[in-house]
């Protein structure tokens, strides 16, 4: 089963992604900020980290510069607000394999989520 | 107020329509994310007296959940998302359906998120439109009566001025009983920078 981090300081949003990746057969972790996130990622392997822009501490996009070099193997999507969404070529640069606009709609997160898992369409 | 004159030349065209494009991509941000049809009603705005500005949501005295976010950057101001408790409530029967957690905190946070999911499309129309840099707070999410939801912001105008430029935009689902407000209230030094860049942005003016 793969597994996968949410990293989101919004309780909510954690809660929705999972809420609509249920039914994917994968199993879900979750860190409310980038430090929270990288002391998961020592501790335990994963597949895939969805990650938020906007965090309290390390932000979204120096953690996932610290994923790269700790963990390359690990695919990151970023999840962000309309209003940085040009933050996103940067992230994109620095080795995010996607990323996707808050409201996170639905068939979109699991068609994203399931190509760069490698997953074969439901 | 000298430099509102111009302004208020320019709002008809440039203006009115940065804010139906803000309200257009908001609202379907919203319908997104509510799951149901969304509609919003076309900006209504203008300069108000802050002692009008209490009254936006109806009475002072009815206990609203809202949401305040400060932006900062070229332009400064307030914005605030605003439902009446039977709106919030309906919307929450969606968005936390069974769910075992911690309701409290998950209210707070599922109305964080739809007031920064609004604020971020409205902020994000208007930086595009106009070459603005716009950053804004983390959502403070109280519920209380309306007044007491404007009053500090309230406060700290008035140092500034007697009369403030509003933007307010109500949003509605005939699916169900959901209604809100929407306001962005800038600094009044704002708005002169606002004039300015929307003139730049708009040289056929």
């Amino acid at each position: 089963m793969k597994k996968v981090l949410i990293v989101d300081d919004a309780v909510f949003q954690r809660h929705l992604i999972k809420e609509i990746l249920q039914d994917q057969g994968l199993e879900f972790m979750e860190a409310a900020s980038g430090e929270a996130a990288l002391e998961k990622l020592k501790n335990f392997e994963f597949d895939l980290v969805l990650l938020d822009v906007t965090l309290p501490g390390k932000n979204g996009i120096e953690t996932l510069t610290e994923i790269r070099k700790t963990h390359p193997s690990v695919k990151v999507i970023m999840v962000t607000a309309q209003s940085q969404k040009s933050i996103m070529m940067q992230a994109v640069k620095l080795g995010a394999e996607d990323y996707l606009i808050k409201p996170v709609r639905s068939d979109r997160l699991i068609f994203t989520v399931r190509k760069v898992l490698g997953l074969k369409e439901n | 107020m000298p430099g509102y004159s111009r302004f208020e030349e320019i709002q008809e065209k440039v203006w009115k329509a940065i804010v139906r494009k803000g309200t257009e991509e908001t609202s379907q941000a919203l319908q997104s994310f509510l799951k149901r049809p969304i509609q919003m009603t076309s900006a209504v705005m203008g300069f108000l007296p802050i002692s009008k500005i209490l009254f936006l949501t109806g009475q002072p005295d009815q206990v609203v959940t809202s949401a305040r976010l400060i932006f900062s950057g070229d332009i400064e101001g307030h914005m605030f998302l605003i439902l009446p408790l039977t709106s919030w409530e309906e919307c929450k029967k969606k968005l936390l359906k069974g769910t075992e957690k911690d309701q409290s905190e998950l209210e707070i946070s599922a109305f964080a998120e739809m007031a920064n999911i609004t604020c971020s499309f409205f902020i994000s129309a208007l930086a595009n439109m106009t070459g603005l840099t716009i950053h804004f707070t983390p959502p403070e999410v109280i519920t209380e009566m309306a007044a007491a939801v404007f009053e500090e912001t309230l406060v700290q105008l008035s140092l500034e001025t007697q009369e403030l430029l509003t933007v307010e935009t109500t949003f509605f689902s005939h699916e169900s009983e959901i209604k809100g407000f929407f306001f962005f209230i800038p600094l009044p030094s704002s708005v002169k920078v606002m004039t300015q860049r929307f003139l730049e942005a708009s040289p056929f003016l």
